[in-house]
C-alpha cells in the first residue's frame, strides 16, 4: 500500500515528517518527493444545478476541462473530473456560478516523473509519499 | 501442542525469557492468570496498574532487558497509559499485555472496553491487537524484539478474551518478518572519518553523554574514549552514572539545573560530541544559543534525533558502544588539551556546587550527600521529579554504571517508588534508594503494600518540604511569588503511612540527625523509610532560567535568606522582585 502525504513546511519539518515517519513500524519506505519533477494527480466528483438551458454550458466546461460527466438528473449533473489541484480548483470555481450541491475529492497521489529530458511541469513543493 | 491463547502468551514469555512480570487481574484477563501459575514465571500483584507499567519501566532499566506488565481491560488498560508514555520518552524496554472484551462486542461498549491500541498509538512504540490465537506468539516475539532492540521502548500486545480462551497450535516462531523496521547499529565508516578528524583538531572539545551510553552498556567504551582522547565528560539527566562521578574529566550534569561548569564547559567548546542523547530542551538551554562555537558530532541509533533539536556536522546513527569502538580505533593523536583541562580546572573551582546551609535547615544536599557516603557512592538511585531529582543529579556522583533510574523525558511524579521495586527484583543484591518528594509520593504510595510483601530491600528518602517544590519555586521565580495550590502541608502523616504498612520509618528535622538514621535504615533488613523534614523555601540552584542561554547559567541563589526566615525573591530579568506571602495554613 502507497499512501501520499502533503506536507507544508521547512525542509527541516519536512525531513522530520519522513523520519518519524520511518519509525512506523509498518512503513517501509518513504520518498520525499519535494525535489522531483512529479506528477500529482486528484479526482473530484462534483454535482451541479443544472436545467435544460444551462446543461449545454456546463457540457462545454466539461469538455475543456477533459472532465467527465457521470449522472445526468433532473435538477443536477455529477461531473467526475481528474488532475492537478489546480486544475480541480480552477473547474469548480467555474461552476460555482452554477451551483455546486456535493462535492467530493480525493486528495492527492503523486509519482516522480522518470529519469529523461527536462520536463516542463514543476514539482509541488512537500509531497512525500509513503508506502 | 494445542493451547490456549492465554497458554500461547505464557509459553511465549517462558520463551523470551521472562521471569518477573507486574500486573493486576481483572475480568477480561481472567483466562491468562487462571493458567499463569502453570509457569515459571513470578507475578507481582501490584496495586494500581500504573504501578505495574513504571515497575516494569524501572525492571526493564535495571535489568537491561524487558519488563514486562500486564492489566485487565478498559481502566486496567488505561491505568497503564502513563507508564507507557513514560518509558516511551526515557527508551525503557516495556512489553505491555493488555486483554480486551471478545471479539464479537469490540466497538460496542461492553463493560470496561476500551480501544487500548488506539489510545496508546502516540506514547508506544508499537502496538498489536491479536484476533485469533495463532497470532499471539508471533505478536509476542515482534513486540519484545521491538521493546529491546533499536532505540528501546513500551510496546503493547492487546488480546480480546475469546482469543486467550481459543485453542490453537502452538509453536514459538524462531525468526521475525518485519521489512519496515531495521534499526542501524553498525556505524558509518566514512562518518566515523569524519568524526575522528574533527576530534584530533578539537581544542576545546566536550563530551555530552547521555541514556543511549546505559542503553547500549557502553559505559566501558566511554571511559576507554576518554582515557584516550582525555575529552572531558558531561552527563544529561538520564545519562547519569554512565560515566564514572569521581573522575577527573567529568563535569557533572548540563541543563537547567545542570553544575554552572557544565553550562559553560559547553557555551565555551569548540565541539560537542553527543553520544545517545536527543539534545532535549531542558538539558540545552536555548537553542539559538547554544554552544556557538562548536562544531556538532551526533551519535544516535534513532536516525530521527538527528538535526531535531539542534544543527549536526557529523550524524552517526549506530549503537553508541559501537560507534565509541570505532572511533577510538579511528581517532588519532589529539590536540593538546592542556590548556583546556586548565580551563574547566578554573571553572571548577570557580563555580562549585551550592553549600548546604550551616543554620540548622535541613537541606537535600545533607541528606544526599549522608547517602552518598553511608553507600559509597555505589547504590542504585530511582528518583522521582522535581527537586529532590535535581539534587540527587548534582550531589550523587555515580560510581557504578546504570546505577541511576529517574523519570527524565516525561517527568512522572510517582514515578520512583513503583520503579525501584522494578530495580529491586532486577537487581536484588544491589543497595536501593528511592529519592521522593512529598508530591510525588502521595502518587503511588498504595505500591509500598508490594514493597513491604516482597521484602524488598528499598530504603526510601521522603524529602517532605510540604510543598510542591519545584512549581513552588517557580512561582517564586517567575509567577511574582504567587503561590497558588502548592501547599501540601497538613496530612497525611507519613509516619503512620509507613507504619501502617508495616515498614519502619524515621523521621530527621536537622541536618545532625542524617547520618544515624540513614545508618539505622541501611540496617534494617528489609524497606524501611525516612522521612526528611526540608526547609520548605529551599531552591535548586544552579539554573538556567527557561528561554536563555546555558552561559547566562546562575550559578547559586544570589539573594540571601532575610532575618524573618523568608526567603526575598530572586529578580528575574524584567520581573520586579515581590516580598514572599506567608504559607496560608
Amino acid at each position: 500500500m502507497r499512501l501520499t502525504v502533503v506536507v507544508d513546511g521547512s525542509r527541516t519539518a519536512v525531513e522530520q515528517v519522513v523520519k518519524q515517519l520511518y519509525k512506523v513500524v509498518e512503513v517501509r519506505k518513504v520518498s520525499d518527493l519535494s525535489e522531483d519533477k512529479t506528477v500529482e494527480r486528484e479526482l473530484a466528483l462534483i454535482k451541479v444545478t443544472s436545467n435544460r438551458n444551462t446543461r449545454p454550458e456546463i457540457m462545454q466546461l466539461v469538455d475543456i476541462y477533459r472532465a467527465r460527466m457521470v449522472d445526468i438528473a433532473l435538477g443536477s449533473v455529477m461531473i467526475e473530473v481528474t488532475g492537478d489541484p489546480e486544475k480541480i480548483d480552477s473547474l469548480i470555481s467555474l461552476l460555482k456560478g452554477f451551483g455546486i450541491k456535493e462535492l467530493v475529492r480525493t486528495g492527492v497521489v503523486a509519482m516522480a516523473r522518470g529519469v529523461g529530458p527536462k520536463e516542463a511541469v514543476p514539482a509541488r513543493d512537500g509531497a512525500v509519499s509513503v508506502v | 501442542m494445542k493451547i490456549n491463547g492465554a497458554r500461547m502468551v505464557c509459553e511465549s514469555l517462558v520463551a523470551e525469557g521472562v521471569r518477573t512480570v507486574f500486573g493486576l487481574p481483572g475480568g477480561a484477563i481472567m483466562p491468562l492468570y487462571d493458567v499463569l501459575p502453570d509457569y515459571p514465571i513470578n507475578h507481582v500483584l501490584v496495586r494500581h496498574e500504573q504501578g505495574a507499567a513504571h515497575m516494569a519501566d524501572g525492571y526493564g532499566r535495571a535489568s537491561g532487558d524487558v519488563g514486562v506488565c500486564m492489566a485487565t481491560s478498559g481502566p486496567g488498560a488505561i491505568n497503564l497509559v502513563v507508564g507507557l508514555a513514560n518509558a516511551m520518552m526515557d527508551s525503557a524496554p516495556v512489553v505491555a499485555i493488555t486483554a480486551n472484551v471478545a471479539t464479537s462486542v469490540i466497538g460496542s461498549d461492553a463493560f470496561q472496553e476500551a480501544d487500548i491500541t488506539g489510545v496508546t498509538i502516540p506514547v508506544t512504540k508499537h502496538n498489536f491487537l491479536v484476533r485469533r490465537a495463532q497470532d499471539v506468539p508471533p505478536a509476542i516475539k515482534e513486540a519484545f524484539h521491538l521493546a529491546r532492540t533499536g532505540r528501546p521502548g513500551p510496546v503493547l500486545v492487546d488480546i480480546p478474551k475469546d482469543v486467550l480462551q481459543t485453542e490453537g497450535e502452538f509453536a514459538y516462531p524462531t525468526s521475525i518478518s518485519m521489512p519496515g523496521y531495521n534499526p542501524t547499529t553498525q556505524p558509518n565508516t566514512v562518518q566515523v572519518r569524519k568524526a575522528a578528524r574533527l576530534i584530533e583538531d578539537a581544542r576545546r572539545p566536550v563530551i555530552i553523554a547521555g541514556h543511549g551510553v546505559l542503553i547500549s552498556r557502553a559505559w566501558d567504551e566511554l571511559l576507554a574514549f576518554v582515557e584516550k582522547t582525555g575529552i572531558p565528560v558531561i552527563n544529561t539527566l538520564l545519562g547519569l552514572s554512565s560515566f564514572p562521578g569521581d573522575h577527573d574529566r567529568f563535569l557533572g550534569m548540563l541543563g537547567m539545573h545542570g553544575t554552572a561548569c557544565a553550562c559553560h564547559a559547553v557555551d565555551q567548546c569548540d565541539l560537542v560530541m553527543g553520544v545517545g542523547i536527543r539534545f532535549d530542551d531542558r538539558a540545552m538551554g536555548k537553542y539559538s544559543a547554544f554552544a556557538p562555537h562548536a562544531k556538532v558530532i551526533h551519535i544516535d541509533i534513532d536516525p530521527a534525533e538527528i538535526g531535531k533539536n539542534v544543527r549536526t556536522d557529523v550524524p552517526i546513527v549506530a549503537d553508541c558502544k559501537r560507534a565509541l569502538q570505532a572511533l577510538i580505533a579511528e581517532v588519532g593523536p589529539c590536540q593538546d588539551l592542556t590548556p583546556w583541562h586548565e580551563r574547566i580546572a578554573e571553572l571548577k573551582n570557580q563555580y562549585p556546587l551550592p553549600k548546604p546551609p550551616s543554620d540548622g535547615r535541613l537541606s537535600h544536599r545533607h541528606v544526599i550527600q549522608e547517602m552518598w557516603r553511608a553507600t559509597e557512592g555505589k547504590a542504585i538511585v530511582v528518583t522521582d521529579v522535581g527537586q529532590h531529582q535535581m539534587f540527587v543529579a548534582q550531589e550523587f556522583p555515580f560510581l557504578t554504571p546504570n546505577a541511576h533510574i529517574s523519570s527524565g523525558g516525561l517527568g512522572t511524579m510517582g514515578f520512583s517508588l513503583p520503579a525501584s521495586i522494578g530495580a529491586y527484583l532486577a537487581r536484588p543484591d544491589a543497595t536501593h534508594w528511592c529519592c521522593v518528594g512529598d508530591g510525588g509520593f502521595q502518587m503511588t504510595s498504595q505500591e509500598l503494600a508490594v514493597l513491604k510483601n516482597r521484602r524488598a530491600n528499598v530504603k526510601i528518602a521522603l524529602f517532605n518540604n510540604q510543598f510542591l517544590g519545584m512549581v513552588r519555586q517557580w512561582q517564586q521565580l517567575f509567577y511574582k511569588g504567587n503561590y497558588v495550590e502548592v501547599d501540601l502541608s497538613g496530612p497525611p502523616d507519613f509516619q503512620k503511612l509507613a507504619s501502617a504498612y508495616g515498614i519502619p520509618s524515621w523521621q530527621v528535622e536537622d541536618p545532625g540527625g542524617v547520618a544515624d538514621a540513614v545508618r539505622e535504615a541501611m540496617a534494617e533488613p528489609g524497606p524501611a523509610l525516612i522521612e526528611f523534614l526540608i526547609d520548605p523555601y529551599e531552591n535548586v540552584f544552579p539554573m538556567v532560567v527557561p528561554g536563555t542561554a546555558l552561559s547566562e547559567v546562575i550559578p547559586f541563589e544570589t539573594h540571601p535568606r532575610g532575618d524573618d526566615g523568608q526567603q526575598p525573591i530572586h529578580v528575574q530579568p524584567g520581573h520586579q522582585p515581590v516580598p514572599l506571602p506567608g504559607l496560608r495554613h
